[in-house]
């Protein structure tokens, strides 16, 4: 077959005009902090191959049983199929899961010891994440842990009925695999302290998250029943609560607040009130966390602030607050006289945490030069993946700090002869995840979401658009003849004109409906949903396809 | 609501599959012995991203013409289908595309224009026949889906329709078009869960859809037509594709040839030499032939030639209906030149007709024009047809052995009918000639020849009243006003005296399939029964009122009804009413 | 002057034909997203127990909307605004522009997270629709099992019980509860109901609604079972304004206005079920739900969009009959 086109060889670009392809065109990729393959294992999934699956989340992530169970799930905001009109977005983080529930296995990575040494604080998600780094980067690493179990936050933070604890332990000892030397019940904190440190490792990574809470003067925020977040989460998970709660509000709008509303439920709470300064769309809980509350039966305040904590023998007994009003730029202001009271035995200031600021000074820490931050400790509370991220790249600013060596993306592209989807996947629902039923739910230790099964897990893969699939059309071969047009799923093949170069590589061109003034047919990309509807129906062969994926090396 | 009939009409452009969507509801509806009319409109350009729409129009009783308005328009290609809304019946419904890619610019959409008497349902016809199929192929099939529910037919006909239609295709796409079907079926549930109802009488004998063109192709073929000769026209083309595939098994032969006078000459050539033939065209392949027809009808030479009309002059309209060409196929000859004019009102008559139409051309040595027009030949509709294959089928009048002792072509008879001997036939010979000419056919031009022949040509005329039916009369015998039409106006006249008789108006129809000659006795006698006579067609002129007022001296009311689309059959009632109203004044 | 209504209800039909009053020239669209004219929804009990006939809910004729001049989509669903070009996203995917815009796209009965997943066994009581399809029904219901908070659940209840049904109600509450106003205090509204033979389950609520047969099967959080020929059940009673997902319009349940009914969006006004407003009096953000603020609030933002400065003012009370027994209700929740 004469027109036929044989795949070519890979080609490796660094063009920074390929590097900003997969920015936009794989949403999911872009939005992820870590940025992970996403397209790429969920394909792996859809081959059946959960290992390959797992290894790729292994790689990008490191800790794929824990994100794919809490990740705030930017990738999912982002999805393609989760466009207007085009359904949900795609199950990425439970596919996630699913890689880690039927693909997990000990990493077979040879390490080449290069006679380093680093320390991290912090067992958390950026400290594990640089751990395991340094760890495959050939570091002796040693990592510090204040409490009597690893995973910081992971751990503590997170209620257990979301993150089981034994999946933390799993997680952590994949990196531990790698020789990584875990020492629990040790605080580390203090300018002499770390510089101790500092002299006794190559570097010291600080990875102490923000285990402190943002604090509130209100009158009577001394009263038994009220808790910071944190605090609530520990005594919760600890069973060190020793009062009957009934009635129980919780401050604030993201995961902590959700998480403790969710806590209560299982210590008993009747009623539960999550409240908060500002509306349900400003919440930076995850949607899909405030709906399985919602389940539970929490219910919501939102627009108050809250004024004072009423007092009864030294027992916070109801809450005072005050309406807000929206100001223009999303700020608010009470209105006045608008304070009313709810009853209330129990209160969650879950407003916050910061960095413990006995770790080390600031202007200390500008005198230690193998001293690295990370993490939370280093940007504030933001959330596990943020985390992991930052672990990743203070893992790299010491690999060049004790090695001089810096890291450099290059893009491959392979050409490809299909992308093995079908066009009537694209309406496949997004596939629930069978949950604990509402009434076993009073138990704080068994965890809700029971996971996909193997079925229902390539099932939901196939939903995935696969974007990172470039589908272009071959100018000089197009016959002009519309059959792409007439099968396009959305508005994502255009006939241009005026089609320019710019200067950073980008196609400028103008949409017309004018026979007489089309210059070519082009493909969308960023509208593309790569059903393939138009590679099939194309006459001449002419559209391609190629894969993109991201990788990163040391520069040489 | 319940709904007696219903009236639905398709519109699209080319590759949304309107035709089909049409044959499909059609063919499922006539499954379970529904009666049903089907009428398709194109764009009159021959090719290209033109406009088409389909109606079906189903009942549980016989139907007579598309009638007023349609229940449901089905917007397959949404623009286009805007100017079609001003059909929609009050408080009827449209179905829209919603799932078209891109943004729909203001006003452009079919619904913004859905007025508010009518129900709109955006149903994502391309989404759900890409979750079929994987395509865009099959988004009509959703469309059928949804209207099934919509007025509560019961799905499994659908569904064993489908299946049988697309068998051969293979089970893939059966399933696919099952699948899309189910999709519009089960969208529209669970989105518009209240539903109209379709009054469904008990299942009946399937019945059989058949074009007034097929039954024509049909009628000749099963009464001996052994050459086709034509050259493709719009609207008659069909004719020549049903008899290039059918004729030819039979023995027969058909013959595209180079233009319409070929295509005439060849037919009066094979009359000539005594085979069953005939042509098919529309009024500008009718002018054409004139010529040629004028030889038949001097040389006593048969010929069968059906004109599909359409509006015209010239060219004119080519995918719009007129009934036009009356004079033309009365009058179009030099000379005193009579022949056979028919014009059936349906597809039955459309059968029996051309049939009629080949035993009249041999029997009495005579071209016969067979009026059909665009609507008729092109609409399908459930027919009952007695169908007989009788290909020897002869009317010829054989010269006896007591004629071939003295043989003379054109020998003068009693009923003006010469016995005729083809070539090849021994006994005898003689001259054919478009000039005047004696009773061997040697040219003559003397006064008493010409006088006698052309006597003997009209005089023809004269006897075959004898193997005319007489014209039907239909309505109410007592009833004072009479209508006199022709063709497929029919139809619509037959329902718009219902209309009317619903209202307490009575009137009678007569009808004749015979133009010229007609049965005048049945025609005077109904004329003198009524009071008023109303005389609609579909042509400026007044073609057939013409033909009526000098030859009946009547007076009628004329309706000169716009021909562009089919007669409204409202239009005839309320004609009625106003002339009954005069009437009680 | 381009105004564009979304929502055909008491409120944005109100509106329509105020600014019809002072402007006779602007161009009016109402958008609609259910299949009929314009009707008044607080009449659909009555039209449910039979006392008023169909015709008599609807609030604009065919005739009426072409002399008002009034461009009615009907049937078509707002699917979201973009607030920065000023136009509106229809679910065909057609976009309608506006010189100003009121939202009215009231409220709706909505299914909380905990039953999302037997929605298709529930029946909601809310629009003609609704109505129409339990009429056809309504021969073979015996008994019907409610549950939900509101006055709508109230209303519903009176209605089953003068069709003469068997009616269960489950609340999460102690006592079946509504917001009546205070000088309704002497009657006690769970006794009320009981004495009026509805049967009355506290302190629960279903969890799941499974269809078995003809009959739907509720258990509920403490163990209950149930068997209903119809199951009612929706978690409360919404601003219908998920189309504005996503979008900068300042919103808390409803969308927020002050008391011109202006949003924090220009040229952008919202009235009736889906407009949230403060209420010095209650100290809350309140939804005024109920007809008669439903005419006030259209009339209000009527007249605003066509650049007057009208305050909207609140009606406190409303009194509606439930089993021929008057009530008095400030219809917040």
């Amino acid at each position: 077959m004469a027109d036929q086109v044989l795949p070519e060889q890979p080609i490796i670009s660094t063009d920074i005009i390929d590097r900003k392809w997969i920015d936009v065109n794989i949403p999911c990729k872009n939005a992820c902090p870590i940025r992970t393959d996403i397209p790429g294992y969920i394909q792996a999934i859809m081959d059946g191959d959960y290992e390959k699956a797992y290894l790729i989340n292994r790689r990008d992530n490191v800790l794929p049983s824990i994100l794919g169970r809490v990740c705030h799930r930017p990738c999912e905001s982002a999805c393609r199929h989760g466009r207007d009109g085009y359904g949900d977005p795609v199950s990425i983080c439970f596919l996630k899961r699913s890689a880690a529930d039927y693909g997990m296995k000990p990493l077979d990575i040879e390490i080449t010891p290069n006679g380093k040494t680093v320390a991290v604080i912090g067992s958390g998600p950026s400290g594990l994440t640089a751990a395991n780094d340094l760890a495959q980067l050939g570091y002796a690493v040693t990592v510090f842990e204040q409490f009597d179990e690893p995973g910081g936050m992971l751990r503590y933070g997170l209620p257990e009925f979301r993150l089981p604890v034994d999946i933390v332990h799993q997680d952590v000892q994949s990196i531990l695999d790698f020789g990584v030397e875990l020492k629990t019940g040790i605080r580390v904190a203090g300018n002499d302290k770390l510089k101790q440190l500092a002299g006794e490792f190559d570097a010291v990574v600080v990875a102490g998250g923000c285990m402190a809470p943002k604090t509130l003067d209100l009158p009577g925020i001394e009263a038994k029943g009220s808790f910071y977040g944190l605090e609530f989460m520990m005594a919760g998970n600890l069973g060190e609560i020793d009062y009957p709660i009934r009635n129980v509000v919780v401050i604030g709008g993201g995961f902590t607040a959700v998480d403790c509303a969710r806590l209560a439920f299982r210590l008993g709470a009747e009623k539960i009130t999550v409240a908060f300064l500002y509306t349900k769309e400003m919440m930076s809980a995850g949607a899909h966390e405030i709906e399985a509350m919602e389940a539970e039966g929490v219910e919501f305040a939102f627009l108050v602030t809250p004024n004072a904590i009423v007092e009864k023998n030294g027992r916070v007994s109801g809450l005072r607050m005050l309406r807000n009003e929206l100001l223009q730029g999303r700020s608010i202001k009470t209105i006045p006289d608008s304070d009313f009271v709810i009853d209330v035995d129990t209160v969650v200031f879950a407003i916050g945490q910061k960095g413990e600021s006995d770790v080390i000074e600031d202007d200390e820490r500008q005198k230690i030069p193998n001293l690295f931050l990370a993490g939370d400790f280093r940007n504030g509370a933001s959330t596990v993946i943020e985390a992991a991220a930052d672990g990743r790249k203070t893992a790299r600013e010491v690999h060049t700090f004790l090695s001089g060596k810096e890291f450099q993306e290059y893009v491959r592209i392979e050409p490809a002869a299909g992308t093995g989807r079908k066009r009537e996947f694209d309406f496949i629902p997004r596939q629930p995840m069978d949950e604990l039923p509402l009434r076993e739910r009073r138990d704080k230790t068994k965890e809700v979401e029971l996971g996909f099964s193997q079925e229902r897990a390539l099932i939901e893969s196939r939903r995935c658009y696969l974007c990172h699939y470039n589908f272009q059309i071959d100018i000089s071969r197009c016959i002009y003849c519309m059959a792409c047009i007439d099968v396009m799923p959305v508005d994502c093949i255009k006939m241009a004109t005026n089609i320019e170069i710019a200067d950073d590589g980008n196609l400028i061109y103008q949409e017309t409906k004018e026979w007489s003034e089309v210059q070519a047919i082009v493909i969308d990309n960023n509208k593309c949903i790569r059903c393939g509807n138009c590679y099939r129906a194309c006459p001449v062969n002419c559209i391609t396809i190629s894969k993109y994926s991201l990788e990163i090396e040391e520069r040489v | 609501m319940k709904h007696k009939e219903l009236s639905i009409r398709f519109c699209g452009i080319a590759g949304d599959g309107v035709v089909s969507s049409g044959k499909i509801l059609a063919g499922t509806v006539a499954s379970i012995g529904l009666f049903v009319m089907v009428n398709d409109i194109y764009s009159a350009e021959i090719r290209g991203l033109g406009k088409s729409t389909t109606t079906v129009r189903f009942s549980g009783k016989k139907i007579h013409s598309m009638g007023d308005g349609v229940d449901l328009l089905v917007g397959m290609a949404g623009k286009e289908s805007i100017s079609e809304l001003v059909e929609v019946k009050s408080g009827g419904a449209v179905i829209y595309e919603s799932s078209e890619p891109g943004e729909l610019v203001e006003g452009e959409s079919l619904a913004g224009h859905i007025p508010p008497d009518v129900r709109g349902y955006a149903v994502p016809l391309k989404r759900l026949a890409n979750e079929a199929s994987g395509s865009n192929r099959g988004r009509n099939i959703v469309a059928i889906g949804a209207l099934c529910y919509m007025y509560s037919l019961p799905p499994e006909i659908f569904i064993n329709h489908i299946t049988k239609l697309f068998q051969r295709k293979g089970e893939s796409v059966v399933e696919n078009n099952v699948k899309a079907f189910r999709l519009g079926y089960d969208y529209c549930q669970e989105n518009y869960p209240l539903r109209e109802e379709f009054d469904l009488p008990a299942a009946g004998e399937a019945k059989k859809l058949i074009s007034g063109n097929e039954a024509v192709a049909r009628g000749a073929m099963n009464c001996g037509l052994q050459i086709y000769a034509g050259y493709p026209i719009t609207p008659a083309t069909k004719i020549m594709e049903y008899c290039a595939k059918d004729l030819p098994p039979l023995g027969g032969w058909t013959i595209q040839v180079e233009d319409e006078i070929a295509a005439i000459s060849t037919v009066v050539g094979s009359w000539f030499a005594g085979k069953r033939a005939m042509t098919a065209t529309s009024g500008p392949g009718l002018a054409l032939m004139s010529e040629m027809i004028n030889l038949a009808v001097m040389a006593e030479i048969p010929a069968v030639i059906v004109d599909v009309q359409r509006g015209g002059p010239s060219t004119g309209l080519p995918t719009k209906v007129e009934q036009s060409d009356l004079n033309i196929a009365l009058y179009g000859g030099a000379g005193d030149s009579p022949r056979v004019v028919m014009a059936p009102a349906d597809s039955e008559e459309s059968y029996s007709g051309i049939q009629l139409a080949f035993d009249l051309a041999e029997k009495y040595q005579t071209p016969v024009i067979f009026l059909s027009d665009l609507f008729l030949g092109q609409r399908i509709e459930t027919a009952i047809l007695k169908e007989k294959i009788d290909r020897n089928r002869s009317t010829r009048k054989k010269a006896t052995a007591e004629d071939l002792k003295n043989y003379v072509r054109y020998q003068l008879t009693d009923d003006g009918v010469s016995p005729w001997i083809v070539p090849g036939e021994s006994g005898a010979f003689y001259t054919v000639t478009g000039l005047e000419h004696n009773l061997q056919g040697n040219p003559n031009y003397e006064a008493e020849v010409h006088q006698s022949m052309t006597e003997k040509r009209h005089r023809k005329f004269e006897s075959m009243i004898q193997d005319i039916p007489p014209a039907d009369v239909i309505g109410d015998e007592d009833a004072a006003i009479g209508i006199a039409s022709w063709g497929s106006t029919i139809g619509a006249i037959l329902e718009g005296m219902e209309i009317a008789r619903e209202k307490g108006v009575k009137s009678k129809l007569i009808k004749s399939i015979m133009i010229h000659p007609q049965h005048e006795e049945s025609f005077r006698r109904f004329f003198d029964s009524c009071q008023r006579i109303i005389v609609a067609e579909m042509n400026f002129q007044g073609q057939y009122a013409a033909l009526l007022k000098s030859r009946y001296g009547i007076k009628p009311v004329e309706m000169h009804l716009p021909a562009v689309n089919p007669v409204s059959p409202k239009a005839i009632a309320q004609k009625i009413m106003e002339v009954n109203d005069e009437l009680t004044q | 002057m381009k105004y564009v209504i979304i929502g055909a209800g008491v409120a944005g039909v109100t509106a329509a034909e105020t600014v019809r009053k002072i402007d006779s020239d602007g161009e009016i669209v109402l958008i609609g997203k259910e299949q009929f004219l314009p009707y008044k929804r607080y009449l659909l009990t009555e039209f449910f127990c039979g006392t008023i006939s169909k015709e008599q809910l609807f609030s604009l004729s065919c005739e009426d909307l072409k002399r008002l001049k009034i461009t009615f989509r009907k049937g078509q669903l707002a699917k979201s605004v973009d607030f920065e070009n000023k136009k509106v996203k229809l679910f065909h995917n057609e976009t309608v522009s506006y010189d100003k815009l009121l939202i009215a796209t009231g409220g709706k009965p909505r299914i909380g997270p905990a039953l999302r997943s037997f929605e298709k066994n529930l029946q909601l009581y809310y629009s003609l629709e609704d109505i129409l399809l339990i009429k056809e029904k309504l021969d073979s219901v015996r008994t019907c099992v409610v549950f939900g908070q509101g006055l709508s659940t109230l209303d519903l209840m009176a209605g089953l019980k003068n069709l003469k049904k068997e009616v269960i109600y489950i609340t999460k509450k102690p006592r079946a509860f509504f917001p009546l106003l205070q000088s309704n205090s002497d009657v006690d509204v769970h006794q009320f109901l009981s004495e009026k033979g509805v049967k009355i389950i506290t302190n629960d609520r279903p969890v799941s609604v499974e269809k078995r047969d003809d009959k739907f099967i509720v258990e509920t959080f403490n163990g209950e079972k149930l068997t209903a020929d119809l199951v009612f059940a929706w978690d409360d009673y919404r601003p219908n304004i998920r189309f504005l997902e996503n979008t900068k319009i300042d919103r808390k349940i409803g969308i927020l206005v002050n008391e011109q009914l202006r949003t924090s969006v220009e040229d952008v006004y919202a009235a009736g079920d889906c407009a949230e407003i403060y209420h010095p009096k209650i100290k809350n953000y309140w939804i005024n739900f109920g007809y008669p603020n439903a005419i006030e609030q259209g009339e209000t933002a009527g007249k605003n969009m066509t650049g007057l400065n009208e305050n909207y003012r609140i009606r406190e009370t409303l009194v509606f009959h439930v089993l021929g027994k008057p009530f008095e209700a400030r219809w917040w929740e």
